[in-house]
């Protein structure tokens, strides 16, 4: 099973666009693809995908309810959208780290153990999600914290968005600390599967980012081009950037079918290192 | 942080391991508190439990005794100890008669008990009367799905 958590520190480098964009490539392929949505901020990738329309609903279960074992059925969380199986986001995801506590207070109580950092990873496994899908995608919120630990602990290897520029840089040296402090405390081994450079429009101030990128010990196998009006359509249409091309222009375009082929060609390069 | 793929998150270690299992919250509820636990029943029950799991299988980790030759029940460290969650589905009037049942078993036992030792010991029970379950499963027309 290849799984990966999707993080960058900087905020808005693409991550939510790459992550539903690489589901919808490994759906593509043929393989079975859950994304798990940790993200409580709008503009997360289930309003993206069109499966955030519950996420203010208090009666609906929701992950979080299932990570303090007050779930109802699994496979009733799961909105399907272009063959892409989604555990959407909701607005109590902003309480995970708080109902965390209470759940391991509880538990503490009652002479049970409870990781708080390992729930996702429990309930997926629980939900026999690793027999029912090739590829699990988390996506979590730009920020540290238990979105980010629960993410991690489930999927151990990370796919990473690239700003061109110094603060792109910056921001992979801060997740490195951040991630050696995760190996560290719940004791886990965490990969990095690639890094990609995202938004790129070949200044030379992003050329010389590019080339720190592809100095670093991580495979880069692609770079993304700035495509302003594509991925701005997909949140219009909220759909994939495959979905777009092939349902809302009206004729292909050669750079952005260039775009495309390296999603796919990325969604390729992460299937083998997962060994699908 | 290293190149390529990190641990394998579902991998040879048991992701229930040393978590609390994602029973249904309330699976537990019927029983009592940690201080409360029935040692008295050490004698009453060494017999039948060595029963149960004999047949069970070889693995020794279904020993009813542990190393100190104390009760498994006893020696845990929680009713999830050792245990692997594995999930039931059960229609309505089932869990009613769950609660009846685990009731039921309580006023036998004169002590309060966990529902998972209730469940569970339940099922080794009947795991000794296979006939009787293939009765009820004709029952159900399962011959016929």
């Amino acid at each position: 099973m290849l799984t990966y958590t999707t993080y960058s520190e900087a905020g808005g480098v693409g991550k939510t666009t790459l992550s539903a964009n690489l589901a919808r490539a490994h759906r593509d392929h043929g393989h079975r693809v859950l994304v798990v949505d940790l993200d409580p901020q709008d503009g997360c990738l289930s309003y993206l995908l069109g499966v955030d329309d519950d996420r203010s609903d208090e009666d609906v279960d929701t992950i979080v309810h299932h990570m303090i074992d007050r779930g109802d059925d699994f496979d009733g969380l799961i909105r399907t959208t272009e063959g892409i199986d989604v555990v959407p986001s909701h607005n109590m995801l902003e309480r995970l780290g708080d109902l965390l506590e209470k759940a391991a207070s509880i538990a503490e109580q009652t002479g049970e153990s409870f990781s708080k950092y390992g729930r996702l990873r429990h309930v997926l496994a629980a939900n026999d999600v690793p027999e029912n899908y090739d590829v699990l995608i988390v996506d979590p919120p730009a920020t540290s914290g238990p979105h980010l630990y629960n993410a991690i602990d489930a999927t151990r290897s990370l796919v990473i968005p690239v700003e061109p520029s110094g603060k792109g840089g910056e921001s992979i040296a801060g997740l490195e600390s951040v991630v050696a402090g995760i190996e560290s405390n719940l004791d886990i081994d965490v990969g990095v599967l690639a890094t990609v450079v995202n938004r790129f429009e070949g200044t030379n101030d992003q050329e010389a980012v590019l080339g720190d990128v592809n100095d670093m010990p991580y495979p880069n196998p692609v770079t993304l081009r700035k495509r302003s009006s594509l991925f701005e359509g997909c949140w219009t249409e909220r759909c994939s950037a495959f979905q777009y091309v092939e349902e809302h222009r009206d004729r292909e375009r050669d750079h952005e079918r260039e775009t495309l082929d390296k999603l796919d060609e990325l969604a390729t390069v992460l299937e083998e290192r997962g060994e699908l | 942080m290293k190149e390529g793929t990190g641990g394998d998150p579902f991998g040879d270690d048991d992701p229930l391991d040393g978590d609390s299992s994602g029973e249904s919250g309330d699976a537990d509820s019927g029983g009592t508190d940690g201080d409360e636990r029935p040692v008295a029943a050490t004698s009453v029950s060494r017999e039948t439990e060595d029963d149960w799991t004999e047949r069970d299988s070889d693995d020794s980790t279904d020993n009813s005794r542990g190393d100190d030759g104390l009760p498994w029940a006893v020696e845990r460290n929680s009713v999830k100890s050792d245990r692997e969650m594995v999930q039931f589905y059960l229609r309505d009037f089932v869990q009613d008669r769950e609660s009846e049942f685990q009731r039921e078993i309580e006023t036998e036992t004169g002590y309060d008990t966990y529902l998972t030792d209730v469940r569970e010991a339940a099922y080794l029970v009947a795991m000794n009367h296979p006939e009787e379950v293939a009765e009820l499963l004709d029952e159900w027309g399962c011959e016929y799905v």
